[in-house]
């Protein structure tokens, strides 16, 4: 138990009085008295034992099936901030749209060539900053499709420490690193942290679906986080906090006007705006049209007038895990039927007549 | 974030090392500036705002040490200058405002004095180098050494980072010598340094940093757990013992590596046979400090026994009080040294050979005794330690175990302490049970465990204890 240093430990503070050869990189572990000779590093017991490790440590923390982020990875929104005006279509909005939004699924259904990608974030208001920050990074020279997600949560003032928008600004903002870097580290971290003993390694191993309130998430490229989470009773969960946050921040005329006007801007640059109201259980939807007192059929007129076309699409059996948000399949079902509402969308005139017709 | 063993940085700054070492360590000068520059950026890491501090503080016992070869006239005075500016470090940034918030109790301090003292950042493993830097000074003017004239030997000396922040204190007898020398790089030694380091890995974080979030839960909210606090205090005995003597071995190991030889700092404590065998096995580069340039300058056992007894009193205050500015620590150093006094009541002052059942019961009641120690030592206040042992003695207190009590992590830390225990004892009547004595392969495979297990199964403690004193 204790640092035993017996004399036999062959410990002699002293000099061997054998100086060793030194210079070479493939002897330097091996300088020593006579004894050792000169034989070279991969023969070298600690050398071997050190690679065994950090070996072992790789393999242990690649494969290990456990591996999930407690709370969201930085790196993952920081990376939207960067993706750059290379994308056909995107898709902007709040929660509800990086957890429920399979970008993937417009691809084929629009007949996109540069692809489709999720640019939603946490708690995220509709600012214009926002949506400009979504627009940049579609191709000047692709058909440029906005998809906005108008949800109630999404037209409050945006609370700083809560908007993951503005959170991701500001992490980027303190990034010491370049950004490839930070996502190794910071994922490599995760990979490192140690094995949840308190909760059992079989259970952990096993963990494909969720069986607890954690949340299991897979984060995609395109930006889309494929979740869910086991609420006993989601309808009430979602209903108590979509109530809770209406008390804390409620609607803002003032997000609604400016987003209107970020959207008149964006229709006269050229972008085909595309704006939905995103599903949720209806008892959840009633929730917040009482707490939130937003008149939708309003945002929807003042949207259209604007040149940007709303959406209805008629959605399949979804599933909410937790009153709110879309679990892996659901969200695939909705994109789904998303993309092909735009697909059959034909954006109005901005004094409300369809072009065309 | 500092630099500790267990973080990435310093693998980093440790895997830097170790390739240039081979290529430096030959040559005298390029070996002690690197041994310097690497400790230097080590402590610099945590603050480099101590660095400056450490350099004066250590320039000032350098240069006071040569005065006293160049000056003999001046030695004594040179000394007291060496002392007085160690100490005087010490007492400010440690212990200042301890006394401050003491005499703001009787009288009134102005705010600003007392808002400027809670201020100050005490600077990590202060009390370390402090010591170890005095002892140089003290050796120089005993003539048990010469002045070293080289500053990149001193420096590495007192900076070496392997102990720079938590010990062993290594006196300037032991390891200045060693410097000159490029030391004993062979093959046995790098191999007992990394099993001395995967141990020591293994300590900390897997049995250390699993009983810490118990203990800690513990002693912040203050339960009523009745005699369940012994199973507290048992958890704070195992995690403190795993904790230091894990960091001691950490720093043994990476000596070894070097080349060079640290003086052992732990010997199986709780397998004592009274108090003052306790002190033999616990912390024994400071307790031997403490002898050599406290008890026995004042006397020690040799000027009746009511002097030893006064000695004996001062050094363990003064022990107990460098562990920390809180009257918890000198409680604890009073107690010990009243633990002393018994023992030496009993015994008359002579080692006794206890033998079969009284041997077992002295180990027993030596071990209630330490335990008793330690909640003194580790709770908030005085009076919680006071009503923690109430509630051990039975006379108040019957709840349960914290609710955040980890079976898993709890039992994990167990089983490895108990795997040790097994496997020292098993060594001792089967010799080829002893690690160093396994063939080459599966001591690597044992290393590598180890490692491993300290990476994928540690625990969520955090910093070492001692990095507070």
């Amino acid at each position: 138990m204790t640092s035993s240093t017996s004399s036999s430990d062959a410990a002699c503070p002293s000099a061997s009085g054998h100086e060793p050869p030194v210079g070479r990189v493939i002897g330097l572990w091996l300088p020593g008295g006579p004894d050792e000779g000169r034989r070279g590093l991969l023969s070298d017991p600690c050398f071997l034992t050190l690679l065994a490790f950090v070996t072992a440590v790789v393999a242990i923390a690649t494969l290990r099936t456990d591996v999930r982020f407690a709370g969201a990875p930085k790196w993952f929104w920081m990376e939207k901030l960067c993706w750059g005006p290379r994308h056909d279509t995107i898709v902007v909005g709040d929660s509800r749209v990086y957890r429920g939004i399979d970008p993937s699924q417009f691809d084929s259904r629009l007949g996109l060539v540069r692809s489709c990608v999720n640019f939603g974030f946490s708690s995220a208001t509709l600012t214009p900053a926002f949506v400009e920050a979504a627009a940049a990074t579609l191709d000047p020279n692709g058909p440029r499709i906005m998809v906005i997600a108008v949800t109630p949560a999404s037209l409050r003032a945006p609370i700083r420490g809560k908007d993951g928008y503005i959170a991701a600004c500001e992490d980027l903002g303190r990034l010491r690193m370049p950004l490839r870097i930070a996502r190794v580290v910071e994922e490599w971290e995760l990979h490192l942290a140690p094995f949840a003993i308190d909760r059992g390694f079989g259970e952990q191993v096993a963990a494909s679906r969720a069986t607890s309130d954690e949340y299991v998430q897979h984060y995609h490229a395109d930006g889309w986080v494929e979740s869910d989470r086991h609420v006993a009773d989601p309808i009430a969960a979602g209903v108590a906090v979509v109530r809770r946050d209406f008390e804390r921040a409620p609607y803002s005329p003032q997000v609604e006007d400016d987003l209107i006007r970020a959207a008149e801007k964006l229709v006269r640059s050229g972008v085909r705006l595309v704006a939905f109201r995103p599903w949720v259980p209806p008892e959840v939807a009633m929730a917040e049209d009482d707490a939130g007192g937003i008149d939708f059929g309003r945002v929807r007129t003042r949207l259209e007038a604007c040149g940007a076309c709303w959406i209805e699409p008629s959605m399949p059996n979804l599933r909410s895990y937790d009153g709110i948000h879309l679990d892996g399949p659901s969200a695939r079902a909705a994109s789904r039927a998303l993309a092909d509402a735009i697909a059959r969308c034909k954006p109005p005139t901005t004094n409300g007549n369809r072009p065309g017709s | 974030m500092g630099m500790s063993f267990m973080s990435g940085s310093f693998l980093v700054l440790m895997a830097l090392f170790m390739i240039g070492w081979g290529f430096v360590r030959p040559h005298r000068r390029l070996r002690l500036i690197a041994i310097t520059a690497t400790s230097f950026v080590f402590y610099g890491w945590w603050d480099w705002r101590f660095l400056p501090l450490l350099v004066a503080t250590g320039l000032v016992d350098y240069l006071a040490a040569l005065g006293m070869e160049s000056w003999p006239r001046w030695r004594k005075c040179l000394l007291w200058a060496s002392v007085v500016s160690n100490i005087g470090v010490l007492v400010f940034f440690k212990y200042l405002s301890f006394l401050v918030s003491q005499i703001g109790e009787a009288i009134d301090i102005s705010a600003p004095v007392s808002d400027m003292a809670s201020s100050i950042i005490l600077p990590i493993g202060i009390s370390f180098y402090t010591f170890q830097s005095l002892s140089y000074t003290i050796d120089v003017w005993r003539g048990r050494i010469r002045a070293v004239r080289d500053p990149f030997h001193f420096f590495a000396f007192l900076s070496m980072f392997p102990q720079l922040v938590a010990g062993p204190i290594v006196r300037a007898t032991e390891l200045l010598p060693q410097l000159e020398t490029p030391g004993n790089f062979n093959r046995a030694n790098r191999m007992h340094g990394l099993r001395l380091a995967s141990w020591g890995y293994l300590k900390k974080a897997v049995v250390a940093d699993s009983l810490a979030p118990f203990v800690n839960e513990a002693f912040s909210s203050n339960p009523e757990l009745g005699l369940a606090w012994w199973i507290v205090t048992a958890a704070f005995a195992l995690q403190i013992f795993c904790d230091f003597s894990g960091y001691s071995d950490i720093a043994c190991g990476i000596a070894y590596w070097m080349g060079y030889r640290f003086p052992e700092n732990f010997r199986r404590p709780y397998a004592a046979i009274g108090p003052r065998d306790f002190w033999s096995r616990w912390h024994i580069t400071l307790s031997s400090w403490f002898r050599d340039y406290v008890y026995i300058p004042l006397g020690g056992s040799r000027r009746g026994s009511i002097r030893t007894s006064a000695s004996l009193t001062f050094t363990m205050l003064i022990s107990g009080l460098w562990h920390g500015a809180n009257w918890t620590f000198i409680v604890w150093g009073a107690y010990h040294a009243a633990l002393l006094q018994v023992e030496r009541a009993m015994n008359g002052g002579r080692s006794t050979e206890l033998r079969g059942v009284w041997r077992l019961a002295a180990w027993a009641a030596t071990l209630v005794a330490v335990l008793a120690g330690w909640v003194i030592f580790r709770a908030e206040s005085l009076g919680q330690a006071s009503s923690v042992l109430r509630q051990m003695l039975g006379a108040s207190g019957a709840g349960e175990l914290p609710s955040m009590i980890a079976v898993p992590s709890i039992a994990l830390a167990a089983a490895t302490i108990a795997a040790a225990c097994a496997s020292y004892a098993l060594a001792k009547r089967i010799p080829w049970l002893a690690p160093s004595s396994w063939p080459t392969p599966f001591q690597c495979a044992a290393i590598v465990a180890a490692l491993l297990a300290s990476v994928f199964l540690r625990g969520p403690g955090s910093d070492f204890i001692y990095f507070q004193f």
